[in-house]
This record gives structure tokens, C-alpha cells and sequence, in this order.
């Protein structure tokens, strides 16, 4: 009765939201790992869209450039969040202890975190396409990206583990201090341990993020020199967009959805269960 | 000390390259690249003036406020019904829900882009801006109820059951007790979708086709040069760009961290 | 005014919580009836299934005579007073007096009237720009009791309300709640833990424990003949002794022996079982020790103001708490004689608890 009514209301408010999802989301998913099931080369409608079954996957498996895409892309997020959670974790200590200005403080730290990726990346392109030539290096453009990506998501790290160092209990410390700890224990038994959420959640979210780069690389190196930067959501992007293969495409696409979503589910189920409900 | 120290270096890093970046922009086109000054000897506006002259860079600036603007009018409206209904109402497959609406956050945009282009350009809104407030309402959305839900359940439920023995139904509630409470929230989420829309590129790169409909970010990336890359022209656009998110941040910023951290903290 | 009805109601909550158990309830037309007992007894959910706010897995609510299960809690034409006030923070104290109101469509000056006048017999009338943050405790029970005053509703559910407000805060609003409850006629529901609000302001009260209700009744009958153990403890301050003893034939007669005490069984006391006696704190005397009933040593000794409480050791059993008109701290550790009025001796079954009656 009363029961029913409110489950009526609910749905009709939730509607909306969950509707978009569902169409522009949730669709076009299945849409995607429709087509890549089919060849579709939008540079040769005349061929149609015949069903091919997994011969776009075994193209996939034996491209060399989607490969080296990949392990651009895990090796990047690899170094790039390693260095974003311990510089954050560094500047998050630092600042807790030494300084009392937090408003100023975190209007600076904010702002390469909420600029335009793009922006950030020509930042730092200009910073280093004049003094030096190290674009052009194949190994060596890969400097400047993970400059540019840390020097951007840092301040995001870095705030959210100063939140965490904020909610733990001085008394905790206090007790520490009392009891003969040093201040590495005091890091060690303290501090690391209450922090863990708040770098699990830093951890998850730099992670999935790294893992779909793509603005930054776009607008530093265009994945350049050659292929030698090419991240593989940007490979995606040009065998889409550019040479139209839209079967195969797709099948890369399917082929990232699966690596990325199925690391985050990993993420959630083994961590992240908590963090996700909360049932009143 | 070492804190300290530590702490200023942080963020000379994290300001350096904004203050080289607009210290660049106001330097004359011959001096650019003559190595790094810390201070001007000779300022000039001429690549501003460019920017809005030759590059009618209003014009981007112009879509990309439409488009933020517009959704996160509807981001936040719609959002919060779906919060609310999450965070109060009884209901079954609650769980689900959520679960699916928090799963788009972790979706790699460039998986759907294709099919995403062909549903759009059957909808004839490539192009347009309902072509790109629609996906971007999809990718904020999660965000968005996740703040919510999370906002909305710490505000005191007694308050919603004393206005349902007063007499309000839910709806009533929603609108007289919980939103005006929920404002601050309401604030953070509009801030943080407002910049994600901003900021957003692969969206924007792939369904916009000229410069009537492109946004900021885009604009700015496509900026060709006859000779060589106008860097002047690109960084004093940067600083355009940064102007407004950074004067959010400048009156919000301890709501902006607060709507950050807010998930992640409390679990 | 009207009459409200729990019938049968059961609530389970999804971690196996039962809150009610086949609860059953009659609260009459203008009565003023207390629920009271321990936390998680079930006193707040069953409020809650009155008002609504909570559905019941069985079982109906009746409000005047009427079967008002499948209502929402908008549409009972109930008001409640909550532990934490529940004002809206956002809004002004008349616009709070006001919001039932409001909601009901009821005319702005006819909203206007009425809150005035509420204000007026609650003594906040200065107060009515205010807003909620700006008021002290008492301030703002006082206008959460306004504002279901101003709704003039069927009856009235109250939470705890005096939990949160200080000692001498809590006895002048209770004084205030009886006399509204005289003057406005009103049929209150009202929950607490304290026994003590229980006994001075329930035209009746009904005792719970894990969704059940173990006495109902009047305040005095309720603590001169508890049905049990639980009832007897909960009800009275200082708590009850609870002496164990067994019943044993000796020397030609029948006595009641336990931790140090003798005494001549009263007649039609059960022969086989074991028995918990149970005397009041207030109902032991000191005597000397050879007349008395039962020796002991004295533990504790805490001066209360207006008599003294003392925690006796005697036996292995826990100590023995007595109050008595006066007794200097320095003759703590003394041995002391105990006897126990012969009319105010409450017999219960060991195993179950529950009440023996002796003619």
C-alpha cells in the first residue's frame, strides 16, 4: 500500500538519470561489441557490414601496435600513479604539519587539478619543445607526459590524503609519542594504516584514470614520435576515427572496455565493496 | 623545517608552469623564445588581441558556457531526484541501480565514441549542443548521485519525518526540508560538473566538425600556426581557458574539496 | 481526540532484530499513556508503526476508530514531538509553528492566529523571528511542542523528549507536558527510558522488553505489584534487591533461607521451587543485629540530599542497597542489622521470574 506508492515515486525519480545512462551509455556498449563482431569500414560501404565472428579479435591479437599501445598504456599508469601517490603522500604530510594557510593553499594546489588536460599538456609541451628536443626522442617524450600527468593529479592525491591525514585522531599520535615511538613508527603504525582508504580510493581512481589516457597524449605528442607514445585508447581513436575501420575499431574498444572495467570490478570487489554502499 | 621546505617546493612545482605559462603569454611574439626570464623586461597583449581578433576565440568560449551551463542545470536537477529517491525511498533493486549508474564512471570513453557518433548523427545532433550535453550528462551523472546520495543520507532524517507527520508528502518533503538543506551540496556538485564539462576533449573532438560548435578545449588544440606551432596565441588561450575555473575554485575551494573528499573518506 | 489501537503488530528488522512481537495496545481518548523500558525494547518502533513512519510485517494501527494501516504518515493527522527536535533549521520558529499548518492549505491568517496564540501559552511569543540555531534547549522543545499544538491533531506521539535538556530543564518541561496534557484534553503516546517520567506523568504505563509488554497499568499498581522480575527492577529507583532463596523445612516450620537471611516462609509460598525475593531499598530498615533479619557490612555509603543510600554486603550475593533518612560516611565498614517490612515482600519464581502471589 503505502510500500508500493513509494516504490512508484522512486522509480519515476530515478528515470531521468538512469534513462540517460542507459541510452548513451549502456546502448551504445552493446552497440559497440555488436560491431566488432562485423566488419564495417566506413571507406568501403560497399562491402556492408557482414558478420565476421572473431576475425577482428585475431587481427587484434597479432597487431604489433595495439600491443605496444597497451604496454604504453599499463606502463605509463604504472609509473605515472606510483609517483602521483607518493608525491601526494608526501605533500599531504608536509603540509598537514607545516602549513596553517589552507585556504590559499589549496586554491594553488587546485588549479592544475581543474584546468583542461589539453591545457596542461601545451603547458608543458611549450616547457620543453623549445630548451630542448626531447619530443622527438622516442623514449624520451615519455618525460614530459608523466611530467604533465603528475603535475596535474597530484594536487587530487594530495588533497584527498590530506582529508584522510585530517580525520585521524592527534590523540592517536599522542598516545605514540608517550608509549616511545619514533617517527617512522609513528608513520608506520599510525598513519599508514588509518590512511588506507583514502589511498585505496586515490589508488582506484588514479588507476582507471591512467589506464584511459588520452587528452594529455593528444595534445603533447599526438602519440608521437611515430607510434613511440601512442597510448591505446589513442590508437582506438585513429583506427576509428581516422582510417574509419569501425569493425575493427570496435573490437579494440571492446578490448580496452574489458581490460579497464574488468581491473575496476577487481578493484571493487576486493577492495572497494565498502566504499561503494552504505545501507541506512 | 623539512616540512616546510618540502611543502614549498611542492607548490613552487605546482605554480610554476601556470606562472611561466602566462608570463609567456603577455611576452611579444619575437621575444618568446629567447630562454627563461623570470621576470619581463617588455609586455605586450597583442597575442589577447589576436585571440579574440583573428581566432574569434569568443566563439568557442561562447559553446563551452552553453554547454556547461545547460548541463549542469539538468545534471543537478536530475541527479538529486535520483539521489534522493536512492538515498530515502524503499525500494527493490536499489543496489542495482546505483551499482550501474557508479559502473559509467569507471567506462572508457573511447569504447563507446563510434557507436556513440553513429547514434548521435541518426539523431542529427552532431554538431550541436545537445550532441555533447547529452553524453556529458551521462558522464557527470554518476558524480553527481554519488555526492548526493552520500549528502542527502547524512542530513538528520528526522527532519523529513517530521514534515511527513506535518503533513508533506515525499515530493512536498524533497522540495520544502531537504534541498534547501542540501544546498551546499548542491553547490559542490554543480561546481565539479560545471569543470568537468569545461575541461572535457574526446567528446567534444569527436562530435563537433567547426568552429561554430566547437568548445574551449578543442579550440585550443587545433590551434595551427602558418609557420610554426603560435605559441603565443595557445598559451594566452590557456590562460583564457583557466580564468573561469579558476576564479570557481578561488570563491568555492573549500566546497570544492569537501564535494571531492566527500565520498571517499566516509566510505 | 481520539482513541489510538496497536493490534497485533510484529516487526522484524532485516538483522533479526524483533522490535514487536504480536504487540497490543489500547490507548483511550485523552489518556496519557507512557511507554518505557530499556533501549531496544521496541518503545520508539512502536511509535514509529503509529505514526507510520515504520511499516509493521503484521498487524494494524487504529486511530479513532478507524484502520489506518495503509495511510502514509502525511495523512494520519498525527503530531510528534522527536528526542532531537527535529526543527527545520532553515526556517524561522513561527514559519516552524506554522509548517503543519501550511501544509494542510489552511489560510495564511488563520496560520498567523493560531501561531501567535500557541506561542503565547508557550511563553516563546518574543521569540518567533528567530531561527532555530539561535534558541537554547529549552527554547526549542518548546517549539517543537508548538508546533503539534498548532496542528490540533488526533493525538500526540512525544519520543524522548526530555532526553536531551539538562536535570532541572527536564523536571520543569515535564511539569509542563502533564498540565498541556490537562488542559488540552490530548491523547499522548509517549516514549521513554526513564522510569522515572513514566511514573509521574502516565495516566498509564506499559513496561517493554524485546518488543513485548510485560505490564500494563497504572504507575502505583505498577510498582506495588510487578508481574515479574524485569517489571520490578525496571520500575522504582533505587533499584530493587533481589535476594535468591529457597524454601526449607526445619525445626518444625518452614523457612525462607538465602544469603544470610532467615525468616519464617509466608504461608502458600510453593514447596519445591527456588524463590527470588524482592524488597525495595526503601522498605529495609537499620536494627540492631541480634533482632534483625539479616546482618551485613556496610559497603558504600552515598548521601543523596534527602536520605542516604547504602550498598550493604551481605552473603556472596550482590550488596544489598538500603535507603535509610541518614547515616554519617564515617561509620562506612560497620556491621549492620537489616530488616525487611513484612508487607512490602515481593515473591518470584527463580526460573521464570514471574510473580507469586501470596494471599
Amino acid at each position: 500500500m503505502q510500500a508500493r506508492g513509494e516504490a512508484r515515486l522512486a522509480w519515476l525519480l530515478i528515470a531521468p538519470a538512469l534513462g540517460s545512462v542507459v541510452v548513451i551509455a549502456l546502448f551504445p556498449l552493446a552497440w559497440a561489441i555488436r560491431e566488432s563482431f562485423h566488419l564495417h569500414d566506413l571507406r568501403a560501404p560497399w562491402l556492408g557490414q557482414p558478420w565476421i565472428g572473431l576475425a577482428n579479435y585475431a587481427e587484434a591479437a597479432a597487431d604489433a601496435r595495439l600491443w605496444l599501445a597497451l604496454a604504453h598504456t599499463v606502463g605509463f599508469a604504472a609509473v605515472s600513479v606510483a609517483l602521483e601517490l607518493a608525491l601526494g603522500l608526501l605533500l599531504a604530510l608536509a603540509l598537514h604539519r607545516a602549513i596553517a594557510a589552507r585556504g590559499p593553499v589549496r586554491t594553488l594546489a587546485l588549479i592544475p587539478w581543474a584546468l583542461p588536460t589539453v591545457v596542461a599538456a601545451l603547458l608543458w609541451r611549450f616547457l620543453f619543445d623549445g630548451p630542448t628536443d626531447w619530443l622527438a626522442d622516442p623514449l624520451r617524450a615519455w618525460i614530459p607526459i608523466v611530467l604533465a600527468d603528475v603535475w596535474k593529479t597530484t594536487p587530487f592525491v594530495m588533497l584527498l590524503l590530506l582529508a584522510g591525514l585530517q580525520t585521524i585522531d592527534e590523540s592517536l599520535y599522542e598516545a605514540a609519542r608517550i608509549d616511545g615511538a619514533s617517527d617512522w613508527q609513528q608513520f608506520c603504525h599510525v598513519t599508514l594504516p588509518l590512511l588506507r582508504p583514502a589511498l585505496l580510493v586515490a589508488l582506484i581512481f588514479r588507476t582507471l584514470d591512467a589506464l584511459r589516457v588520452f587528452d594529455l597524449i593528444y595534445a603533447l605528442t599526438g602519440g608521437g614520435p611515430g607510434t613511440a607514445t601512442e597510448p591505446i585508447s589513442l590508437y582506438a581513436f585513429n583506427v576509428l576515427l581516422q582510417n574509419l575501420r569501425f569493425g575493427y575499431g570496435s573490437a579494440i574498444a571492446v578490448i580496452v572496455f574489458l581490460v579497464t572495467f574488468g581491473l575496476a570490478l577487481l578493484y571493487v570487489r576486493t577492495v572497494g565493496a565498502g566504499l561503494l554502499e552504505e545501507e541506512s | 623545517m623539512i616540512p616546510r621546505m618540502v611543502a614549498i617546493l611542492g607548490l613552487l612545482f605546482l605554480a610554476a608552469p601556470i606562472y611561466l605559462a602566462a608570463l609567456a603569454s603577455v611576452t611579444p611574439e619575437s621575444r618568446l623564445f629567447e630562454g627563461p626570464v623570470l621576470f619581463p623586461s617588455a609586455l605586450s597583449l597583442e597575442h589577447y588581441r589576436d585571440l579574440f581578433t583573428a581566432r574569434a576565440f569568443w566563439q568557442p568560449i561562447r559553446n563551452s558556457l552553453i554547454v556547461a551551463s545547460v548541463t549542469t542545470g539538468l545534471c543537478v536537477t536530475l541527479g538529486a531526484f535520483c539521489a534522493y529517491a536512492i538515498a530515502r525511498l524503499h525500494f527493490r533493486g536499489k543496489r542495482l541501480v546505483l551499482g550501474t549508474i557508479l559502473a559509467v564512471t569507471m567506462f572508457p570513453q573511447i569504447s563507446i565514441v563510434s557507436p556513440l557518433y553513429l547514434l548521435l548523427r541518426q539523431l542529427g545532433l552532431i554538431n550541436t549542443y545537445p550532441g555533447l550535453v547529452l553524453p556529458y550528462l551521462t558522464f557527470a551523472m554518476p558524480l553527481t548521485v554519488w555526492l548526493l546520495v552520500g549528502y542527502f543520507r547524512q542530513l538528520p532524517a528526522e527532519l523529513e519525518d517530521a514534515a511527513r507527520l506535518d503533513g508533506a508528502g515525499p515530493i512536498r518533503t524533497l522540495g520544502e526540508v531537504v534541498l534547501p538543506l542540501a544546498a551546499p551540496g548542491l553547490a559542490a556538485t554543480a561546481i565539479l560538473t560545471f569543470i568537468y564539462c569545461w575541461n572535457e576533449f574526446l567528446f567534444a573532438l569527436a562530435f563537433t566538425l567547426g568552429p561554430e560548435r566547437r568548445t574551449v578545449p578543442v579550440a585550443i588544440a587545433l590551434f595551427r600556426g602558418q609557420y610554426q606551432v603560435p605559441w603565443g596565441e595557445i598559451l594566452a588561450a590557456s590562460i583564457v581557458a583557466t580564468a573561469p575555473v579558476a576564479i570557481l575554485i578561488l570563491l568555492f575551494q573549500r566546497r570544492i574539496v569537501q564535494g571531492m573528499t566527500a565520498g571517499a573518506i566516509k566510505g | 481526540m481520539a482513541s489510538i489501537s496497536l493490534r497485533n503488530l510484529c516487526k522484524t528488522y532485516p538483522n533479526g532484530q524483533c522490535a514487536a512481537s504480536d504487540l497490543s495496545l489500547e490507548i483511550d481518548d485523552g489518556e496519557l499513556l507512557v511507554l518505557v523500558g530499556p533501549s531496544g525494547c521496541g518503545k520508539s518502533t512502536a511509535l514509529r508503526l503509529v505514526a507510520g513512519l515504520e511499516v509493521p510485517d503484521a498487524g494494524s494501527v487504529w486511530i479513532g476508530g478507524e484502520d489506518v494501516s495503509g495511510k502514509p504518515p502525511q495523512s494520519r493527522d498525527l503530531a510528534m514531538v522527536f528526542q532531537s527536535y527535529a526543527l527545520y533549521p532553515h526556517r524561522s520558529v513561527a514559519e516552524n509553528l506554522g509548517f503543519g499548518l501550511r501544509m494542510a492549505g489552511v489560510s495564511r491568517d488563520r496560520i498567523r492566529e493560531r501561531v501567535e496564540s500557541v506561542a503565547l501559552r508557550l511563553g516563546i511569543a518574543d521569540l518567533l523571528d528567530r531561527r532555530p540555531s539561535q534558541l537554547s534547549g529549552g527554547q526549542r522543545q518548546r517549539v517543537a511542542l508548538g508546533r503539534a499544538i498548532a496542528r490540533e491533531p488526533k493525538a500526540f506521539l512525544l519520543d524522548e523528549p526530555l532526553s536531551n535538556l539538562d536535570a532541572k530543564l527536564r523536571s520543569d518541561t515535564r511539569a509542563e507536558i502533564a498540565r498541556l496534557h490537562r488542559q488540552l484534553g490530548a491523547t499522548m503516546l509517549y516514549v521513554t527510558h526513564d522510569q522515572e517520567e513514566a511514573m509521574t506523568l502516565g495516566d498509564r504505563i506499559a513496561v517493554m522488553r524485546d518488543g513485548r509488554i510485560e505490564q500494563i497499568g497504572e504507575p502505583l499498581e505498577v510498582y506495588r505489584t510487578p508481574r515479574n522480575t524485569f517489571v520490578a527492577e525496571f520500575v522504582g529507583a533505587p533499584t530493587i534487591n533481589l535476594i535468591s532463596c529457597e524454601r526449607v523445612e526445619e525445626d518444625g516450620g518452614a523457612w525462607l533461607c538465602g544469603e544470610g537471611l532467615r525468616l519464617p516462609a509466608p504461608p502458600g509460598l510453593p514447596e519445591s521451587r527456588a524463590i527470588t525475593l524482592g524488597v525495595r531499598p526503601e522498605h529495609l530498615q537499620l536494627a540492631a543485629t541480634e533482632e534483625a533479619d539479616l546482618v551485613g557490612r556496610v559497603d558504600v555509603v552515598e548521601p543523596l540530599g534527602n536520605a542516604t543510600l547504602l550498598h550493604v554486603a551481605v552473603g556472596e550475593g550482590p550488596d544489598l542497597r538500603v535507603l535509610v533518612p541518614d547515616f554519617p560516611r564515617n561509620r562506612g565498614g560497620e556491621e549492620v542489622g537489616l530488616c525487611l517490612g513484612r508487607g512490602a515482600m515481593h515473591f518470584f519464581d527463580s526460573e521464570n521470574g514471574l510473580r507469586i502471589q501470596i494471599s
